[in-house]
Parts: structure tokens; sequence; C-alpha cells
């Protein structure tokens, strides 16, 4: 078997052969780099794989795998995943060996003794979690920042906690842009002291213990996007860790917190910030940043257990982009477990919403009329049509009653015959009228009446439905 | 014809005989009617004025 190809002038020219001995022989063979003017050709993604039993290669991941993790095992940290920077970015900064001309943007305030790697003062690992002893010097700060460069579609997971709450704790982890030439945070020009892109969850600048905000920065914005914070987003005080999940997307971030090792639900207290995101054209790395605001009364030691980072591109499923979006005509069936339950489901029919108004079969001549049905029970539910359905072996007529003054007068809306001899009838109307409460608060109700000749069988229900 | 019963709420099912007369029984909370003892009182009515069921 050969590989040809045609040259500029037309001419084919042989690049490879190899031995016609079967595809096992190709499928070991070297790749053949195509060279032209047009557009790069990838031959190879630099990812180590591993040999299966069968021969195949397998890469050491799945591709929902995880970007980045640090349990923060052993007795230091691993500075083959993290840069530590004491005192924060300098002006023109070296990193890695790649030096970025750009102005300072951390304090310079030393917040351990100045060592850029596992020997920082402020930093120790033990118990596999990282510790930070913020200390009590104004303008202090010790960021440790991931070697490891994404792009910004990812969950970052971070379990975190912090021995005590003071406003002068600044303590954030945020993605941060970097030079995609030598990974160093690039400066807002506009905004001294924080990134052109950045976004994530700060612990602390809170008296409070189970504070946290979220905050962003798109594109060299002048001011940080930051909603109100959430006062209980911790499940308990973060005396004792918990675990914090930002999930990225070019939309928006939203942040929610959970108990460590539960398998509770996560807390319904989400924070979530869309004015501004971190664009999500551009590189970033993980930041971990100790900053004191001021000078702190006493020193806080952060404790992180342990952080990661996932490919929320590829873990990430919505269907038609499903967020917030109610619009019925997306309406899909799911199992719901749990309350609280939101009923805006197309075709779904909670058990309150239907009812067997009657079963007992009618005299010459009689009648039954249903419970009346309030507005009020419908409520926040988005149901717009009552229905009534009957059936009986004789016969009469089916209608529906509504009133617009909580019962007190009801007159016929619709109505719909059984012939003599039986069968069924069916109605549907529009729910209109005031359901607020009160003195207008509309209603709606079932009434049969049967015909000259008594029933034997006769059915009688309802019900409040979305189509 | 039987007049309503003294509990009677006209916003609760309820059975109307052929000559006007009103059956009721409510259940325990008072907020629905009890069917099957609105449905016995009816029959016997029914039965009392020798109307077949």
């Amino acid at each position: 078997m050969s590989i040809q190809v045609k040259d500029a002038t037309g001419a084919t020219q042989t690049v490879n052969t190899l031995p016609t001995v079967g595809q096992a022989a190709s499928a070991a063979s070297l790749p053949v780099v195509l060279a032209s003017d047009q557009s790069a050709v990838q031959v190879s993604s630099g990812q180590a794989m591993y040999t299966a039993g069968d021969g195949r290669k397998i890469p050491p991941t799945s591709t929902l795998g995880i970007l980045f993790s640090d349990d923060f095992g052993g007795t230091a940290l691993d500075t083959t995943k993290w840069d530590v920077i004491d005192g924060g970015l300098p002006a023109n900064p070296t990193l890695d060996g790649q030096t970025l001309e750009q102005g300072a943007i951390g304090s310079g305030v030393l917040m351990g003794n100045g060592v850029n790697g596992a020997g920082n003062s402020a930093l120790s690992v033990s118990n596999s979690a990282l510790s930070i002893v913020m200390g009590t010097i104004n303008g202090a700060e010790l960021w440790l920042l991931s070697k490891q460069v994404y792009a910004c579609t990812e969950d970052v997971t971070v379990l975190i906690g912090k021995s005590q709450s003071s406003a002068a704790n600044s303590i954030q982890v945020i993605m941060v842009e970097v030079d995609q030439a030598t990974g160093v945070p690039l400066l807002n020009p506009n905004l001294a002291g924080y990134f052109t892109n950045f976004g994530g969850l700060e612990f602390g600048a809170s008296s409070s213990m189970t504070q946290a905000a979220i905050l962003a920065v798109g594109d060299s914005s002048p001011v940080i996007a930051q909603p109100a914070p959430q006062t209980t987003f911790a499940p308990a005080s973060m005396s004792t860790p918990f675990e914090a999940t930002m999930e990225f997307h070019a939309e928006d971030i939203i942040a929610s917190a959970a108990v460590v090792d539960s398998a509770s639900g996560k807390l319904p207290t989400v924070l979530r910030v869309s004015s501004q995101v971190p664009n999500d054209g551009k590189a970033y790395k993980l930041l971990l940043r100790f900053r004191n605001t001021a000078a702190p009364g006493s020193s806080t030691t952060v404790t992180i257990p342990r952080i990661l980072v996932v490919d929320g591109q590829e873990m990430r499923v919505e269907i038609a982009s499903g967020r917030g979006d109610s619009n019925p005509q997306k309406g899909i069936a799911f199992n719901i477990a749990g309350s609280p339950v939101s009923y805006t489901l197309a075709g779904y029919l909670p058990s309150s919403l239907g009812y067997t108004d009657s079963t007992t079969a009618l005299g010459a001549n009689g009648s039954v009329t249903g419970t009346a049905r309030s507005g009020a029970v419908i409520g926040a539910v988005s149901f717009n049509k009552y229905n009534a359905v009957s059936y009986a072996d004789q016969g009469g007529t089916l209608s529906i009653q509504h009133s617009v003054d909580n019962g007190s007068t009801w007159q016929t809306i619709d109505s719909a015959t059984i012939a003599a001899g039986g069968g069924a009838a069916i109605l549907s109307v529009p729910l209109t009228g005031a359901v607020s409460g009160g003195s207008g608060n509309a209603q709606w109700r079932t009434t049969f009446a049967n015909g000259s000749t008594a029933q034997t069988v006769f059915r009688l229900s309802s019900s409040f439905s979305q189509a | 014809m039987q007049a309503p019963p003294a509990t009677f709420n006209p916003l609760v099912a309820h059975i109307t005989a052929g000559d006007g007369s009103i059956f009721q029984v409510l259940n325990e909370a008072g907020d629905d009617w009890d069917e099957a003892q609105t449905a016995a009182a009816y029959a016997a009515y029914e039965q009392s004025q020798g109307v077949p069921e």
C-alpha cells in the first residue's frame, strides 16, 4: 500500500509505501505529515497513552475527565501543579521562565517569607489539605496559580473552610485570563490590581461565616460585576470545609454549594453573574488569591482539602438551551424526585389537579353539581384550561359553570349532551378571571343533569391542564 | 321536597333530586363531600318516594 499526493505541478508523488501484510502493519506505521501552504495538520495531541491488553492505545482519562485536580496529599505543596507568588504578581513578571512586560497586579506585600515555592511560610500541606495563614499585615497577599491553562468552559469545585470571618480578608477562587504565549495573568488596563478577564467566588470580605459572593470581569471592564452576596451560601459555618462548585458558561457563571460527603441535594442558595462573564475565547489559569484588604485583628487560616477543574464543555448536556426555559414547546418527560416540584411540564397532570367528581348514578331528572375548584388551586402553576368529562348509560347534559365572584353566582359557559342510550361528553374551557384570591376569585365546577330515565352507570370527572 | 341539610355548602358537590331536594353529606374536614354517604341518603330518599334508582 502506498500514499500518494499531487505536487504543485499536478504530478503524483509517492510519500510512503507499506508492505501489504495486513491492517495490523498499517496501524502500526508511522504517521505521514502532509506539508502544504494550507492550515497546519496536527499529528499528535502530546497526551501520554497506555497500552491495553489487546494492544489498543488508551488515553489515561476519558473525554469527560478531570483537567486538574489536587487533593493536597503528602507534606508539601505540589509545585508541578502550582506556582506560588508571594505578594501577588509584580510588574514585568517572569513565570516559569516566561516574561511579560506589564504593570503589577499584586500589592507586593508579602504574606509569607517571600519564597515562591512550597517553602513559603504562609502555606502548608498536611492531612490532605492545604492551609494558608493569612496573618494580620495590611495589603499582604499570596497567590497559588495553576500551571495548567484552560479554556473557560469548566466546572471548578473547591472544598474550602476558614477559621474565622474577617471583612479584611479576601479569599478568592477564580479563573484568570493569561497571556497565551507566556502563561502570565494579564493586567486589566482599566482596573488596577485585577485581570482582563476573570470570574469566580469570594469567600472572605465579610464578617459572616456562611457568606460568599460571585464576581466577574469580561474584556477589560473597568468595574467588577458582583451581584449581592449570598449570606447563606455555605451550608453551615465555614469553620467546617464545604463544597462549592462554579459552572463557567459563555453566558454566565453559576455557583452552588453542598455538604462534603453528603448525598443530600445541593443548597438552593445559588449565585449567578451574567452582566459580565470572562470571555470564553481566552486562555485561563486557576488562581487562589489570598489577600488582606486591611489589617485584620487576628490571623485567619484558610483550609482547602481539595480542588479540581472538570471539562464543562463535554460534561454539560443541555436540551435546547433549557436553563430557565419553561416554553411548553420544549417540554420533555422525566421523573421528578423530592420536593419542591414545579409543574411546568407539558402533558403532565399532577394528581392534585385531576378530580373524580361523582360516580353516583342519578335518578330520573336528578342532577349532580361538582365541588367548586378555586383559582387559588392553580395559583402559580401554569395551567390554562379546565376540562370536564362524563359518561352515562342514559341521556343527559354535561356543563361547565364559571364564577367570577368567589362562587356566589354561577354561569354555565359550556355544555354538551349525551344522547338517549348513553355515551360520553367532553368539555374544555380556557381559564379566565382573577385567580389571586379575594372576592374576585374565579372558580369552576362541573354539573350533569340526567334525563328522564334513571342511570345505572355514571362517571363525572374534571381537571386543570396546560392544553 | 326535602330541605337541604343545615350544613349545606353550595360550593361543595351535591346531588339534586328531580323534585329539587338537595343531598349533601360533608366529610370530616368539611371541605368536600362524602360521596358514599351522600349517595346513600339520596338513594333512601328516592326509594321513599317510590322512584326507582
